[in-house]
């Protein structure tokens, strides 16, 4: 084991290899707080890479109804089960923050890596804490998901859609998450496979599964703690997220040569998603690049939270909290910025207000905003605090520099004429 | 995916169950939902419908369980908020909703009540308001 920093814990951990750090890491903010759960960006990763004979079950994005949903099923509360086994009562957080070294304070628990030479199979000791999955519970990826369901018995012709009445009504809170790989700092995945078949790229550590190495062991698949590595029973290899790395490196003719966002980001209709590239300091954290959007939204306004730091792989995937949500579950979930990350976003600032509107705006990656400020509009006070809204135009820039957003905060409505509902 | 007929051993099928619990967060559920839908440029009414749309399983299940009044009171607190006064009575519920407006779906209510009617009287719409063919 090695000994490598992890920003999100606030701490050195163990990892089985060196650490290495690309020179920018693929990098996404969800805002889950406007997630319609309608499956778009599901099925634009499904239909771009997923859609052969024996992927069928395989949804290398996918959305989940929260606190019921999962895929594969209760794949989150059975690792909090076994880590809290591992070490009982110990998961705990404390410590002052610090700024890009430590925004959370520090994580006093285990890691899955830390944990994992105590959890010993019949094959020997683990490099990560993890199950695996039985084939059941891959399937049914909507489980608990407040989608319409299909026809009662002996109603054929039903549609689903054709009034919503079958929809059935969660008595309580719930959100929806939007789940992929995350293509960790310290990729589980990566450290368990016995053939040294998956990789981080050093251009913008995208985590790929070389197809060609690979065996069918699925260690990979019991390590990845967000369980994102999936067998195909068809080629018996294992195929994972690939980051649409051809749009990433700029190769989708649709962005003139510039980087793109991935198919899910790009499709993404409730605006939930900004993707991005950000840059890495040599000791792994994150470089200041004060106007990066997601830069601003982790480590300047904290709003985006990682998910599930404390297995401690660094996921590179940050998530806006749903504001309505118990806070110790979000607490459990995003880690112990998750309050502060509520209360920022639900009295949003002049600068988050604007930054908030380049997601979903143009499919290129966004690399630097500026902000022209604009005229006061009005001054308010919201649940006690002050509110004051600016109609700033946000400005965003692709790597290059061209222009490819200009917006406001103020942004008027366009209703598409019904002719054109469908149209893309 | 909506198909024919339910089928247990399908793995693609959708369900869905209902837990109970003692905490109550509609509240703030509803107040995110019209706080992002009036960023959006949406306005009081549009939101209105949005929430009395059974496809929109969050803002129905709050206008089910609280009722309309409770609705139309965050909407305009909300609105109130971000200086956009909300006044129910230009906005005349007697104004018949422009074509493809959410508020033709069914409304709160028992959710079976009167769609077996609507099935075989009117022609079915889709969330965007165009006719759908019968299946029949
Ligand atoms: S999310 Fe899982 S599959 Fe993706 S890089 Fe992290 S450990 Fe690997
Ligand atoms: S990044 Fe690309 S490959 Fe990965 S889940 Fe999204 S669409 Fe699929
Ligand atoms: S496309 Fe966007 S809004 Fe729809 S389910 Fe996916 S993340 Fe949520």
């Amino acid at each position: 084991m090695s000994s490598v920093y992890n920003w999100q814990l606030g701490r050195e951990m163990e990892y089985p290899y060196e650490a290495a750090y690309p020179d920018r890491q693929f990098a996404f903010v969800f805002n889950l707080n406007r997630c319609i759960g309608c499956q778009s960006c599901t099925m634009a990763c499904k239909s771009t890479w997923t859609f052969n004979k024996g992927q069928e079950a395989m949804w290398w994005n996918n959305v989940e109804t929260k606190p019921y949903g999962g895929y594969p099923h209760h794949w989150d509360v059975k690792l909090l089960n076994l880590l809290d086994q591992a070490n009982p009562g110990g998961q705990t957080w404390n410590g002052t923050p610090q700024a890009l070294k430590g925004p959370y304070g520090q994580f006093q628990g285990k890691t899955i890596f830390e944990v994992a030479e105590k959890n010993i199979s019949p094959e020997g000791a683990q490099r990560a804490l993890g199950y695996l999955p039985a084939d059941a519970e891959w399937a049914s990826p909507n489980r608990f998901e407040d989608n319409p369901s299909a026809s009662e018995k002996g109603h054929k012709g039903q549609m689903a859609f054709s009034g919503g009445e079958l929809v059935p009504q969660h008595k309580t809170w719930f959100f929806y998450l939007a789940r992929l790989c995350n293509h960790c700092s310290y990729p589980a995945c990566l450290a368990a496979c016995p053939r040294n078949a998956i990789y981080k790229r050093p251009e913008d550590g995208i985590v790929l599964l070389d197809q060609e190495r690979c065996r069918g062991y699925r260690k990979c698949m019991e390590a990845c703690p967000y369980k994102k590595t999936h067998y195909r029973g068809t080629t018996r290899v294992t195929e994972k997220c690939i980051g649409c790395f051809p749009r990433v490196e700029g190769r989708d003719p649709q962005g003139g040569g510039l980087p793109m966002q991935t198919r899910c980001m790009a499709a993404c209709v409730g605006h939930i998603r900004l993707h991005g590239l950000v840059q890495m300091n040599q000791d792994g954290t994150w470089k200041e690049d004060r106007q990066h959007p997601l830069y601003y939204l982790v480590h300047v306004a904290k709003v985006a939270l990682p998910l599930y730091p404390q297995f401690g792989t660094e996921p590179n995937g940050y998530y806006i909290p749903p504001r309505w949500v118990p806070r110790p579950y979000l607490k459990q979930m995003f880690g112990p910025g998750a309050e502060a990350a509520v209360e920022k976003y639900a009295h949003p600032d002049r600068e988050l207000l604007a930054v908030l509107q380049l997601f979903g705006k143009d499919a290129r990656m966004c690399f630097r905003y500026e902000i022209k400020p604009g005229p006061k509009v009005f001054e308010t006070v919201i649940r006690g605090k002050p509110f004051e809204i600016y109609d700033d135009t946000i400005v965003g820039y692709a790597r290059d520099g061209t222009k490819i957003i200009e917006t406001k905060v103020e942004e008027p409505l366009h209703v598409r004429d019904r002719r054109y509902a469908n149209s893309i | 995916m909506p198909k024919d007929e339910y089928d247990p051993e399908d793995p693609l099928e959708l369900c869905g169950v209902g837990l109970l619990t003692e905490e109550d967060t509609s509240e703030a559920m509803t107040e995110c939902f019209i706080d992002e839908f009036l960023r959006l440029g949406h306005d009081a009414r549009q939101v209105l419908a949005l929430f009395r749309n059974r496809h929109y399983t969050g803002m129905n299940m709050v206008f089910q369980n609280r009722g309309e009044d409770f609705v139309r009171a965050k909407i305009t607190e909300v609105f109130g908020w971000w200086k956009r006064p909300v006044s129910w009575e230009e906005a005349s519920e007697e104004t018949p909703p422009p074509a493809g407006d959410e508020s033709r779906l069914p409304v709160a209510g028992d959710p079976h009540e009167g769609v077996e009617e609507q099935r075989h009287t009117q022609p079915l719409r889709d969330p965007m308001g165009n006719p759908m063919p019968s299946l029949d």
